[in-house]
Formats: structure tokens, C-alpha cells, sequence
């Protein structure tokens, strides 16, 4: 289980997290929605303390994770950005076993787990584990993107805009592919979006951002039924006219 | 033309100083990458210092090299290989430093944040990410400071350090254009053949390239590839036996020489002089690049013996006013002053004198009845 405590972030003046409080529970997933600048990836990073708190506490199974080493945080959790991030010296192999491999795994069991991930991810290893990153299109680079963050078998994954820059039908599958993963490994997930119908796919729990602040955390449902703000109700205005509009043309 | 034969007889020759070329090269690249690639790693960040050491390379490699060396002997107080190596150093290191620099920008800061996401420290970050994916440009950039050493080295022949400079200082002081070639052209296919050593151990070190080659794709690849690297590092330790440092008790007189035909033949038979009536040995530091390099060796004590001109010294060395009457009066002044200000003693004059005289068509000479420069 993963809390926030009244949790600010200052970089110099700029207050970006603004006193955020939040739980998520094992085997959950978390949708961070919010526009560019609303502090939903500083709340990530925070996570894996590549950002450290200004004040609050952030607890994770109940230990706070400023007593944590961060290098050991951070093998502990999968973490998956946006951009094409794959090490382009690296085989596919290397890059998908590359936490196993600072955590000291032998040869053989990387080699084992670098095919079990990949067929987790939808990738026949045979055909990949000896080819580069630039021979791969831009889904399959975020399917190894995935499958590195899963090679360590973390409890916890963070996955800050993954799909962001993947066209329209891959990003669908995609999302129905971790829906699928999520299904068969309980992790629990924590990832960010600025698209509304992504945050809606994935998520158990969405935790809406505006300037810093949590506007509102809840269930789909509750979102939609009850927004907390006049953010949240705006947020919702604009696909809901889409959507409307679209009902009418068929 | 060059004939085999010329070649041929020389070809002892042209090995030791093939060796003593590659030993300066290679040891000069050498320390230019220990130093250059950490002062590089550690400036990549600091946009400051970047402008401060780049300027600073910068201005190193505008000096002439010739200059260069001059200013080293003084500022060393030695002759040979050491201010020439130092040199060399200094000339490899901008282009190490600044592809290093190069190569550590390539690097994004979204695989920067991916890695350290990940999990790596600091150092794991610059050894599995950071310099495998700046190593193409940093050996690049080495591989520029090797060929830029290769044609410099050449000069150091002025400063008595050797290498194939020796055969190019021979050849202008003689006039043999053979003799250039023998330097300059071995000079130039060494560093042909330096690149290429390089540029194949750069494709070794890229698995990438070589899994296209299946014989190469492992790691009897990477040991093909630095065949030519090893060859050439084998023949230039070779070079290191030529500068032993004598033996402290055996009694040696260093003899030197400026760099023309007669200053050579005066130094050689003060050495065979010395050779056949006593017991000292000769250590002949002959063909140093001029007047001041010679003088400046003397007063560093790294020659002990040179011969020298009496009007030289009198107008470049102590750039006197006095104008004495005779040969006899400027021998004796030179020789006061000398010893009042170097602490040198003039030995007995050899006895001959290359006094100047002018040259000009028998017309004109009896034209204007000319008989003596006054006349002019």
C-alpha cells in the first residue's frame, strides 16, 4: 500500500504539489488525470524519490520512504516513461534484463526471465531478444518498455504517460494488453495521463490534479456523478458533448 | 628517384626511427587520454569551465608547433624526448576533450531519467549508459589527436627527440629530397595505417557491427580488431630502448650540433677527437633545430659542448653593440662575457674561418669596380 501525507513540493518558489493526500491499495490501479503543469508526474516521481518531498510523509507498506536507499526504491519499482527511453547500445535482451542484471541475477535466470516478459508483453523472444531498438516499431518499443519495467517482478509499477506518443489503435491495444497483464499479476499501478478515455480504460481509481492540488480522488462512477470541483465537472463537459454529438451522427 | 638500394642501406635506420615516432605518438595519445577524457567527463556539466578550458586548448593549438617546442625547452630546461612529448600532449588533448564533451551531450536526459529511474547509481549510469554511448565520438576524437600527432612528432627532430624527423632535418640541411621522402613518406603512411588501427578497434568495440559477420560476431571480433592497434603499440615499445638515461658513473661528454651540414661535421670531429684521446664517452646530440635551441641546451645543461660562431654570439646571443675591430677582438669579448654572464668558457678557436662574402655577376663587379663590401 502506497500514502500520501500532506504532501508539498516546492522547486524554488514554484509550490507544485500543493498538500496531497492519497492512498492506493495493493493490486490497484491509479489513474493521475490531469493537463501539463498540474503536478501529476512530480506526484510520480516522488514515488521512486527521483523528486524528494519539500514537507509530508509518503509511506509505502508502512515505512516511510525517506528511509529507503533510493537506488534500492527504485530497482524495488517498474518504471516506464513516455519517451522512447530504451537503451539504443543494448539488445532488446540487455535492455529488457537490465534491473535484474543490477541486482545481481545470474546469466541463465536473466536469460529465462528476459523470454518469460517478452511473451508477457506479446513479443516472441526468439524474434527479439538479439535485435536493437531502433529495429522495432514505435509499439513494440513500448512493449519492451513494459516488459523491462516487469523484468524485476516489482510489486509496484509507475507508468507516466506510456502510451502518449503511440498512434490511436496501438495505444488501444496496448491498453487492453496491461488491462490483460494487470489481470494476471496483481500489480499495483500507478499511471499518469492528460487523456480522459485512457484514465477511464485503466483505471480502478482516478485521482484528478489541477495546479498542484488533488481536486478530487474516487471511482469512475463517482467521478462522473458527483465531480468535487468546477474543474472536474469541466473535465467531463467536453467528452461528454463529444460523446453526445457522436450518438446523434449514428 | 628514389632507388631500392638508397632505401635499402637506410632501412636500419628507418626502423629505429619508425619505432622512436610511434613510442612519441603513442605515449603522448596515451597520456592525452588519461588526462583528457576525465578533464572532459568532469567540464561536460559546468558551462564555465568549458569555456575556460576549451579557450585555453584552444590558444595550445594555435601556437606553432615549432614555436611550441622552443618555448618547451626553455621552460623544461631539457632537450629531447620530454619536450616533445609534453608537446604532443598538449596538441591531442582539444580534440579528446572536446568529443568528449560532444559524445556525453549525445546522451538525452530521457535515458538519463530512464537509467537512474531504474535504479543505477551514478557510476553505473556513466558505465553502462552514458560511455557506451559516447564512446564512438570520444575514440573518434582520439583518433584525430593520433594522426594530428603523427605529422607533429616529425618536428621534434628539431629538439633532438628523433623519429622520421631526422630524415626530413638531413634531407633540408643537405638539400637531398630523397632523403625528405624517406621521412615524410613513411611519416605519412604511419598515419594512414594509425587511423585505420583505430578506426578497427572502434568496429570491435560495437558488437552491433560485427553480428553481421558471423566469424567476427563474438569475441574473436574484438580480437581481430585490435590486431593492428596491438602491432602498432608492439613496435613503438620498441622505441622506448632508445632512450636509456647513461649510466651515472661512466664518464660522458655530450656533444650537440646545429642543424646544418658544417655545424655537423664540427661536432663530429670534436667527438672522434675526444673518442681517440681520452677515456670519456660521446653522447652526439646532433641537428638540434638552431642557434638559441643549442645555447638554451647548453645553459640547461643537457649538451655540454657545442661549436659556435664568435659573430653569432656577439650580434644573437649577447646582441652587442660593440663592434670590435678584428677577429681577435671579438673572440676575446665574447669570451669575457660569456663567462660573466653564462659562467661559459670559449675554448681555443678551431682555426677556421666562415667569414661571409657576396656573390655577384663578373659584370657588374667590373662595371662598378667592386673589391670590397665598402665598395657597395
Amino acid at each position: 500500500m502506497i500514502k500520501f501525507q500532506n504532501v508539498n513540493k516546492y522547486f524554488d518558489s514554484f509550490h507544485a504539489v500543493k498538500d496531497v493526500s492519497f492512498q492506493v491499495r495493493k493490486g490497484e490501479t491509479l489513474v493521475f488525470l490531469g493537463s501539463s503543469g498540474s503536478g501529476k508526474t512530480t506526484v510520480l516521481k516522488m514515488i521512486n524519490r527521483l523528486v524528494d518531498t519539500s514537507s509530508g510523509v509518503i509511506e509505502i507498506d508502512g515505512e516511510n520512504i525517506r528511509d529507503k536507499e533510493p537506488i534500492q526504491l527504485r530497482r524495488s519499482i517498474g518504471y516506464v516513461i513516455q519517451s522512447i527511453s530504451l537503451f539504443p547500445h543494448m539488445t532488446i535482451e540487455e535492455n529488457v534484463t537490465l534491473v535484474p542484471r543490477l541486482i545481481g541475477w545470474s546469466d541463465s535466470e536473466r536469460r529465462k526471465r528476459a523470454a518469460e516478459v517478452l511473451q508477457l508483453v506479446g513479443l516472441e523472444p526468439h524474434d527479439f531478444c538479439n535485435r536493437y531498438p531502433d529495429e522495432l516499431s514505435g509499439g513494440q518499443q513500448q512493449r519492451i518498455g513494459v516488459a523491462r519495467a516487469l523484468a524485476a517482478d516489482p510489486e509496484t509499477l509507475l507508468m507516466d504517460e506510456p502510451f502518449g506518443a503511440l498512434d490511436a489503435v496501438t495505444r488501444e491495444l496496448l491498453q487492453q494488453e496491461l488491462l490483460d497483464i494487470k489481470k494476471r499479476l496483481q500489480k499495483t499501478i500507478i499511471f499518469v495521463t492528460h487523456d480522459i478515455f485512457e484514465a477511464f480504460t485503466l483505471a480502478d481509481r482516478i485521482a484528478v490534479m489541477h495546479e498542484g492540488r488533488l481536486e478530487q480522488i474516487g471511482t469512475k462512477e463517482e467521478i462522473i456523478v458527483s465531480p468535487a470541483s468546477a474543474f472536474v465537472e469541466e473535465l467531463l463537459a467536453s467528452p461528454k458533448k463529444h460523446l453526445q454529438e457522436f450518438k446523434r451522427a449514428l | 628517384m628514389m632507388s631500392v638500394e638508397f632505401v635499402a642501406e637506410r632501412l636500419p635506420e628507418l626502423i629505429i626511427r619508425i619505432r622512436e615516432h610511434l613510442f612519441l605518438t603513442g605515449v603522448s595519445v596515451g597520456i592525452a587520454v588519461f588526462f583528457g577524457i576525465p578533464v572532459g567527463i568532469f567540464i561536460v556539466k559546468s558551462k564555465w569551465l568549458r569555456t575556460m578550458v576549451f579557450s585555453f586548448a584552444g590558444i595550445v593549438q594555435t601556437v606553432p608547433s615549432l614555436a611550441m617546442l622552443a618555448i618547451l625547452l626553455t621552460v623544461t630546461g631539457k632537450i629531447g624526448v620530454v619536450p616533445a612529448i609534453i608537446s604532443l600532449v598538449l596538441y591531442a588533448l582539444l580534440p579528446i576533450i572536446q568529443n568528449t564533451v560532444t559524445g556525453f551531450e549525445n546522451v538525452s536526459s530521457s535515458l538519463l531519467e530512464a537509467s537512474e529511474g531504474m535504479g543505477m547509481t551514478r557510476k553505473q549510469q556513466i558505465r553502462l549508459v552514458t560511455i557506451p554511448i559516447a564512446m564512438p565520438v570520444i575514440i573518434a576524437g582520439i583518433k584525430t589527436s593520433a594522426v594530428i600527432s603523427v605529422g607533429i612528432a616529425t618536428l621534434s627532430a628539431f629538439i633532438g627527440a628523433g623519429g622520421l624527423g631526422e630524415f626530413v632535418n638531413r634531407g633540408l640541411s643537405l638539400a637531398d629530397n630523397r632523403l625528405i621522402m624517406l621521412g615524410a613518406v613513411p611519416a605519412a603512411l604511419l598515419a594512414l595505417y594509425v587511423s585505420f588501427s583505430i578506426s578497427s578497434f572502434a568496429w570491435g568495440m560495437d558488437s552491433r557491427k560485427r553480428r553481421h559477420i558471423p566469424v567476427l560476431s563474438g569475441n574473436s571480433g574484438l580480437v581481430v580488431s585490435v590486431l593492428p592497434l596491438v602491432l602498432l603499440i608492439f613496435i613503438g615499445v620498441g622505441g622506448t630502448m632508445y632512450d636509456q638515461s647513461q649510466d651515472e658513473d661512466t664518464k660522458v661528454i655530450r656533444i650537440g650540433s646545429k642543424n646544418f651540414t658544417e655545424q655537423m661535421i664540427l661536432a663530429e670531429l670534436m667527438a672522434q677527437l675526444i673518442e681517440n684521446s681520452t677515456d670519456l664517452e660521446v653522447e652526439r646530440k646532433f641537428n638540434l633545430g638552431g642557434t638559441m635551441i643549442c645555447h638554451d641546451a647548453l645553459l640547461a645543461g643537457e649538451i655540454d659542448l657545442y661549436p659556435e660562431y664568435t659573430g653569432t654570439a656577439l650580434l644573437a646571443i649577447l646582441k652587442s653593440k660593440n663592434r670590435p675591430s678584428s677577429a681577435e677582438n671579438v673572440y676575446e669579448l665574447v669570451k669575457k662575457e660569456y663567462l660573466e654572464k653564462f659562467g661559459f668558457e670559449w675554448l681555443y678557436p678551431f682555426g677556421f674561418n666562415n667569414t661571409y662574402a657576396l656573390a655577384v655577376r663578373k659584370e657588374d663587379g667590373r662595371d662598378n669596380n667592386w673589391q670590397t663590401i665598402s665598395d657597395l
